[in-house]
């Protein structure tokens, strides 16, 4: 049985806001810049999470995003490896930026001050 | 095994068809086979097909999902954009599937209620198919519409349906304005021979417009020609679809053919198709019509005429022209015609009027028998909605709004109606099958069936069923507070007001079987009463036959008057002797008209009375009979004496009267000895007998004159035997002994005096049935109904109960608090039900004999009857009401 996640996990709730594993797969693109395809942003996702993650989800996450237009692809031909198929590598749109970049300050806001009953972030 | 050099193919196939079409699935075919490659290149060739396929599974798996999410929310946008006003079918769909489900959970409640309203519209539509096959479709003619029918009258004797004579016809003709064309008819009964066995076939001549009068065409051949309405010539027939089928194979050959008609011989020119029958006729064959010397005279009203309107006439203006070419002939001829008039009347009327009282009574009884249905669902689906009140509360709490809730209620209904409709329509095609095979001879009976317009009228049915019955309950159903019902085992707030409508409802139910009841009770006296009619003889063990002497051995006698036929004397004589020589045979006799019979009336005059001014001369029952024919009949002798075998030709004239006669030409005197003359010749009464109801049970008895027979013979006889043991065993000997006698004989309409009057009584039983079933179904909707509400109100009352007992209250008072509640609502729609049959009770007074439409008799056993009912139906519920364990009461709470 493939690993599923609940939806409250997966999805973006409100429209225009964004769901964990959806912050998590926008970063990955991010991190690993011009060379980001599917493999590649999959690879990211798992160095970072440091857990099992399907290439299911993380692809379907993708496409999702590209429907939100939070990303953009780019077809690129590459020689005969891939039996002739494209690679898709994939760029953050302005404004998956901007979603990122509102979803860490209201991270940031509610963390702030909480120092104390947390404790300092393990790692 | 070669180690795979290429990803698997079944995992490349399950990726191209979970992933959506386009670049992405290529890209993501390319990654996985990419890093495939590698792991391939570094030796793993197993492990990277393994590898590959759970990849692929993942990938299919995670889109799928996707997939299904993504049609799941747009659903749901959907539905949310249909709340604020989608299309009106979509919405419908959507209650319909709901109220599926909602029936679906409560299998018993939707049976109960399919079966109710099964029987309510199901009863309607087949009754809806008979009215509309025999009352409402036209007849089978070209504008059946523009046709009538000319009656005389007699304004002098009261009678309103006589034929025409035919120089009264001749004159209709010449002196009309209203009608395109006229023509008559006149029937009688024939002897077809040339078949295996001579047949009694019932013929009519007819003008020779008279088919195209109806806009009838021949199937085969052709109809009458002008020329051949003469008496002299070639004799020509026309045969119905039915005989030719029947004796000739429909065969179109047997045109041309030569046929006997009483031994005289025919040419068959043609065959007209069924349709040409007029309802309640039935000839078999037609003749030309021709006017020959008895035909002068204008007082032997022998004819029917019909007519065609012109376009510009109508049925009233008819009249009037009518009335004055009557009153025209009325001055002409004041001997013949004085008080004669006409009566134009539709043809449609004619045919099926006589129908129509008994139909229209049915057709309203069952009418009812549906809004009692549909009560009894509104009480059942109000019931229900006592149990849905949690469902409502929160489904309004959660935002349904009322008009969404009475919409999904009501839509329910429709479901259920519908349901039974189709149940309904299924039930009425296999009644008027039953009433079809079961019913009276009515005219056109046999061709109802339940086709689109029945089924248009069981739709028609249905939904108003659907509104009847379902709108009370959906109102309330929609205004439910959602707090009062979420309340935990707390008293519902529409109990109250809940009760009041089931107690209307019950109550409607009663008062309409009130109605029901009485009308099949006053149905039921009526049968009762006619059943213990004496018809002035006694039935039992006779058994009646006709016989026509027709034919080359029976030549009747030219001159006139006929005082002797020995040919008739020789069958008579040889037939009784032949059969009395049977043990199985009491006594044989015969008659021109035989007891059941109403035969025809001739004018009579009393001498020695004063002349009577012209047009008050009266008429009187004509019957010739045998000597024996009081005797085999029991009819007594009152005074005088019995006829005998000295009464013959050449004897004295003599007549025997019945009391009738005597009240009403010689009352308070003795009429022995008196003379009357009946066709100018002077008769001496010689007896008195008491009367036979000849014209049926429901008439009262009629004047009458009996002759012997040998002193007026007649072609036309019946044949009366009144047999020692079942009279069906003897038919045999008869049937052998007439063919003994004379093989070209026909020996027709053969049956016992008792089945003649059953017969007699035939549609009265048919209505009888249906209303008593009707009634029978309504009582045990009306009980239901009142067990019902009495037991909802034990139940709602329950703690009350519990807490009187525990009181102390004695079961007996409990039992009679709940029983007077029962019967205090039944009361008041005992009374209600009974005021409206008494209003109603004129729609039934035709149908009715020897009882008054407020017969007090049948109204008090009606409520005795109704009130038992609800006494029963009440007594269940209270004895549980007594037997509440106040602890188990109180705990409840």
């Amino acid at each position: 049985m493939p690993p599923c996640l609940p939806d409250a996990y997966n999805v973006g709730i409100v429209a225009g806001t964004l769901g964990e594993f959806e912050q998590l797969v926008l970063l990955a693109v991010l991190r690993a810049g011009e060379g980001a395809y599917g493999t590649r942003v999959l690879q990211e996702v798992r160095a970072a999470g440091g857990r099992r993650v399907s290439r299911g989800a993380v692809y379907v996450t993708l496409t999702r995003l590209e429907d939100k237009r939070l990303l953009r692809a780019r077809v690129a031909e590459t020689g005969p490896g891939r039996g002739g198929r494209p690679r898709r590598y994939l760029r953050v749109t302005g404004e998956g930026l901007r979603a990122l970049r509102s979803s860490r300050a209201t991270l940031l806001r509610l963390w702030t001050g909480l120092e104390g009953v947390l404790g300092e972030a393990e790692g | 095994m070669k180690a795979p050099t290429r990803p698997p193919a079944l995992a490349e196939r399950l990726l191209a068809r979970c992933l959506p079409d386009g670049p992405t699935a290529e890209a993501a075919l390319g990654d996985l086979q990419e890093e495939f490659d590698a792991r391939a290149a570094g030796g793993a060739r197993w492990g990277a097909s393994l590898w590959y396929a759970r990849e692929a599974w993942s990938l299919a798996w995670a889109y799928g999902r996707e997939r299904r999410r993504q049609t799941a929310a747009r659903r749901e946008a959907r539905a949310r954009e249909g709340r604020r006003g989608d299309p009106i079918m979509r919405i419908l769909f959507e209650d319909l599937r709901f109220a599926a489900r909602a029936l679906a959970r409560r299998p018993i409640f939707a049976a109960v209620v399919v079966a109710t309203l099964a029987l309510g519209i199901g009863g309607n539509v087949a009754l809806f198919s008979v009215v509309d096959g025999v009352l409402l479709r036209p007849l089978p003619y070209a504008d059946p519409e523009r046709l009538v029918i000319l009656w005389e009258n007699d304004r002098l004797r009261g009678t309103d349906k006589e034929g025409a004579s035919a120089p009264d016809f001749l004159d209709f003709v010449d002196m009309n304005r209203s009608f395109g064309s006229l023509a008559a008819r006149a029937r009688l009964d024939r002897t077809l021979g040339t078949l295996a066995e001579p047949v009694r076939v019932s013929s009519a001549r007819v003008s020779a417009n008279y088919f195209s009068l109806l806009g009838v065409r021949p199937l085969v051949g052709r109809t009458f020609l002008p020329e051949e309405e003469r008496l002299a010539g070639d004799r020509v027939v026309v045969l119905t679809e039915g005989l030719w089928r029947e004796h000739f194979g429909a065969d179109p050959r047997a045109i041309g053919e030569r046929v006997l008609l009483d031994g005289e011989p025919c040419t068959l020119v043609g065959v007209v198709p069924a349709e040409v029958l007029m309802p309640g006729l039935g000839e078999e064959l037609f003749e030309p019509l021709a006017f020959g010397p008895v035909d002068q005279f204008r007082g032997r009203h022998n004819l029917r005429v019909f007519a065609r309107l012109k376009p510009e006439a109508t049925v009233a203006s008819a009249q009037a022209d009518m009335t004055s070419v009557m009153k025209r002939l009325e001055e002409m001829y004041p001997d013949e015609n004085l008080g004669r008039g006409a009566w134009v009347r539709s043809l449609q009327d004619e045919v099926l009027g006589d129908s129509r009282p008994a139909l229209l009574l049915l057709f309203g009884a069952v009418g009812l028998l549906l809004l009692m249905a549909c009560a009894s669902v509104a009480n059942l689906v109000l019931t229900r909605g006592v149990g849905r009140e949690r469902e409502l509360a929160i489904r309004t709490s959660l935002g349904a709004s009322p008009l969404r809730l009475f919409r999904q209620l009501l839509t329910e209904s429709l479901l259920l109606a519908g349901f039974g409709g189709a149940a309904g329509a299924l039930l009425a095609v296999w009644l008027v099958g039953l009433v079809r095979v079961l019913g009276p001879d009515l005219p056109r009976l046999k061709d109802a069936s339940v086709d689109g317009r029945a089924l248009g009228f069981a739709l028609a049915a249905s939904f108003l069923s659907a509104l009847v019955f379902g709108v009370l309950p959906a109102l309330r159903g929609a205004r439910r507070r959602p707090q009062a019902g979420l309340q935990e085992g707390g008293r519902n707030s529409g109990t109250a007001t809940s009760l009041r409508a089931r107690r209307s409802l019950a109550a409607f139910e009663l008062a309409a079987t009130v109605v029901l009841v009485v009308g099949a009770g006053l149905l039921v006296r009526s049968f009762w009463k006619l059943q213990r009619v004496d018809p002035g003889y006694d039935p039992r063990g006779l058994l009646l036959a006709k016989v026509t002497l027709a034919g080359p051995g029976f030549a009747f006698p030219k001159e006139w008057p006929v005082n002797d036929w020995p040919a008739e004397s020789a069958f008579t004589e040889g037939l009784a002797s032949r059969l009395e020589a049977n043990p199985a045979v009491r006594s044989v006799a015969f008659a021109h008209q035989g007891p059941t019979d109403p035969g025809w009336t001739t004018r009579v005059t009393v001498e020695g009375r004063p002349e009577p001014a012209p047009g008050e001369q009266d008429e009187a029952s004509f019957r010739p009979v045998s000597a024996s024919y009081f005797r085999t009949l029991g009819i007594p002798l009152e005074r005088g004496r019995d006829f005998g075998h000295f009464d013959g030709p050449g004897r004295p004239l003599v007549a025997i009267v019945n009391a009738a006669f005597v009240a009403r030409h010689l009352p308070g005197e003795d009429p022995v000895g008196h003379r009357i003359s009946v066709f100018g010749l002077p008769r001496e009464i010689v007896g008195v007998v008491r009367s036979e109801r000849f014209q049926g049970l429901e008439a009262g008895p009629a004047p009458a004159m009996y002759l012997p027979l040998a002193q007026n013979p007649q072609p036309a006889l019946t044949v009366v035997l009144r047999a020692t043991a079942d009279p069906l065993d003897i038919a045999p000997a008869l049937r052998e002994a007439v063919r003994g006698l004379d093989p070209t004989l026909a020996l027709f309409e053969l049956g016992t005096a008792e089945q003649a009057l059953a017969r007699s009584l035939e549609e009265r039983r048919f209505t009888l049935l249906l209303l008593g079933a009707f009634a029978a179904v309504a009582l045990a909707l009306a009980a239901v109904g009142i067990y019902g509400v009495v037991s909802f109100a034990v139940s709602e009352r329950t703690r009350e109960m519990g807490v009187r007992i525990a009181l102390g209250a004695e079961p007996r008072h409990v039992f009679r608090m709940v029983v007077r509640q029962g019967l205090g609502l039944s009361l008041a729609a005992i009374v209600a039900g009974t005021v409206l049959a008494l209003a109603l009770g004129r729609v039934m007074e035709r149908l009715l004999f020897g009882v008054e439409a407020r017969d007090p008799v049948t109204f008090a056993a009606v409520a005795v009857l109704l009130l038992a009912t609800a006494f029963i139906a009440s007594a269940v519920p209270a004895l549980r009401a007594t037997r509440v364990d106040p602890t188990t009461a109180l705990r409840a709470e």
